[in-house]
């Protein structure tokens, strides 16, 4: 009984905290925001090219791509990290671009870890487009790169979900964060590390109030969204 | 500037991975008039018109504009003096006015002109009151109709339509075949169909495909003319046939 009273008073500490505007825990807010919001625009730039070549073209072994592509969607987290970590570690190949235990150092692996799913949603959703569109575009006068951008934005709706999905993992991931950011106060400790530490430190107030800003965010990302699907991709 | 534009094909034969669509097509369009293809389902008549609007490439043989080779080279530039009205009604997920401007923004049109052509096209089609809506909300017709003016809107030399008037109410019919006898007065229109009575209404020249060959060809008369017993089938209304059966 007491425990579970604790675990509810420790709710409305929680929401005090958050709402009261507490910087510790905006500091962190926002720092993860930034990293992972940053990893899915960098997993965009390069899933997108990716997913419409695979989409467009027809070439051998595309299926064999496309099925690497998929089982990446469950890579662990805490073996990219090992890997990467063993990549930008001083000694490592990447060493000397200084990026470990750095925000470009778990943006980078975020970036990574989301691209498959980046690539997947989104070959998934430029497969559903009619594939006549492009050769409406092209009957209209557009050349073979506008045609793809015709067909890129008829499968908006799905790259939008391949957007939020890949937002969404990366926030929540815990491996990279804690392995290549290696969880350093007012530098790279975002939310979920911040979650894993308090909790092991007994602070189990603070890592509610973490955890319940880390829904929220994952929500408000949703909620932007959905409304950028209804205004604009309709 | 209105080009005259001619069309020759020679040879043409298209395979797909284990199908013979067209097998050595020679053809000659005029600068001018309704061109029409029929034929039984399968037969190759949107192959062919892929073909001609230089969507697809030919497996071999050749295709002429003006006398000239089209080479990989020319076929951006030509497709834009081509525009093509497809068999379904195929749009983009927005409303009437930006299926119908995509054309004119891809070629960077100074947004007056846009504006004039688009509201004259609206017009002439009888689709003004339409314009905001989305293409969803629209009827068979309707799609069509819209259809053929992101179409006439370019000011096209050559327009190609794949059925364009399949499962037209008769008012919607009337309205496309109209237009289509317009733009045929001073340039070609190359266009497919099943629908018999519609080219003794508006071909100038028919030509017969069937399983991918070209059985005849010739002003509309010939289908009735024909001793071929696959067009003599079409025509009796047996729109199914197999080849294999003749």
């Amino acid at each position: 009984m007491d425990f579970i009273t604790e675990i509810v008073s420790s709710f409305f500490e929680a929401f005090n905290l958050i709402f009261s505007g507490d910087s510790f825990v905006i500091d962190i807010a926002l720092r993860s925001i930034y990293i992972s919001g940053f990893a899915t625009i960098l997993a965009l730039g390069f899933g997108i090219p990716i997913a419409m070549f695979i989409s467009f073209k027809e070439f051998f072994g595309k299926n064999i791509i496309k099925w690497i592509f998929n089982i990446s969607l469950g890579f662990p987290t805490v073996t990219l990290g090992l890997m990467l970590f063993l990549l930008f570690s001083r000694s490592g190949p990447l060493g000397i671009f200084g990026i470990l235990y750095t925000p470009t150092g778990i943006i980078m692996g975020q970036a990574i870890l989301v691209i498959p799913i980046m690539v997947s949603f989104s070959v998934s959703a430029l497969e559903s487009v009619d594939p006549e569109i492009r050769n409406l575009a092209k009957t209209l006068g557009a050349s073979d790169f506008q045609a793809s951008i015709a067909a890129l934005i008829e499968g908006a709706k799905g790259i939008s979900l391949a957007i939020v999905g890949s937002f969404n993992r990366a926030v929540s991931e815990l491996g990279i964060a804690l392995m290549i950011g290696g969880n350093i106060r007012g530098f790279t400790r975002v939310l979920t590390t911040t979650i894993a530490l308090e909790t092991r430190r007994g602070e189990i107030t603070q890592s509610i109030a973490i955890a319940i800003v880390l829904l929220f965010t994952i929500a408000g990302v949703n909620i932007v969204m959905s409304l950028i699907k209804r205004l604009w991709l309709r | 500037m209105v080009a005259i534009i001619m069309m020759d094909l020679k040879n043409i034969t298209k395979e797909f991975s284990d199908t013979l669509a067209l097998n050595h097509i020679n053809l000659h369009f005029d600068d001018k008039g309704v061109f029409t293809i029929i034929g039984p389902s399968g037969a190759g008549k949107t192959t062919l018109l892929k073909i001609l609007s230089l969507l697809l490439k030919p497996t071999r043989g050749q295709i002429f504009v003006n006398n000239v080779n089209v080479d990989d080279n020319m076929r951006h530039s030509l497709r834009r003096r081509f525009t093509m009205v497809f068999q379904n009604t195929l749009f983009f997920n927005s409303n009437v006015h930006d299926n119908i401007s995509y054309g004119l923004k891809i070629r960077n049109l100074p947004s007056d002109e846009v504006k004039k052509r688009i509201r004259d096209v609206l017009m002439q089609l009888g689709l003004i009151e339409l314009e905001k809506k989305l293409m969803l909300e629209l009827s068979v017709g309707q799609m069509q109709r819209v259809s053929l003016a992101r179409a006439l809107v370019l000011e096209p030399e050559v327009l190609f339509l794949d059925e364009p008037t399949a499962n037209l109410d008769p008012e919607n019919n009337l309205i496309m075949e109209r237009e289509i006898l317009s733009f045929s007065k001073s340039k070609l229109v190359v266009m497919s169909t099943h629908n018999i009575m519609q080219i003794h209404r508006i071909a100038d020249s028919v030509a017969f495909l069937s399983d991918g060959l070209l059985i005849d060809q010739g002003e509309k008369g010939i289908l009735e003319d024909s001793d071929d017993d696959r067009i003599k089938r079409f025509v009796a209304g047996e729109t199914d046939y197999s080849n294999n059966n003749c």
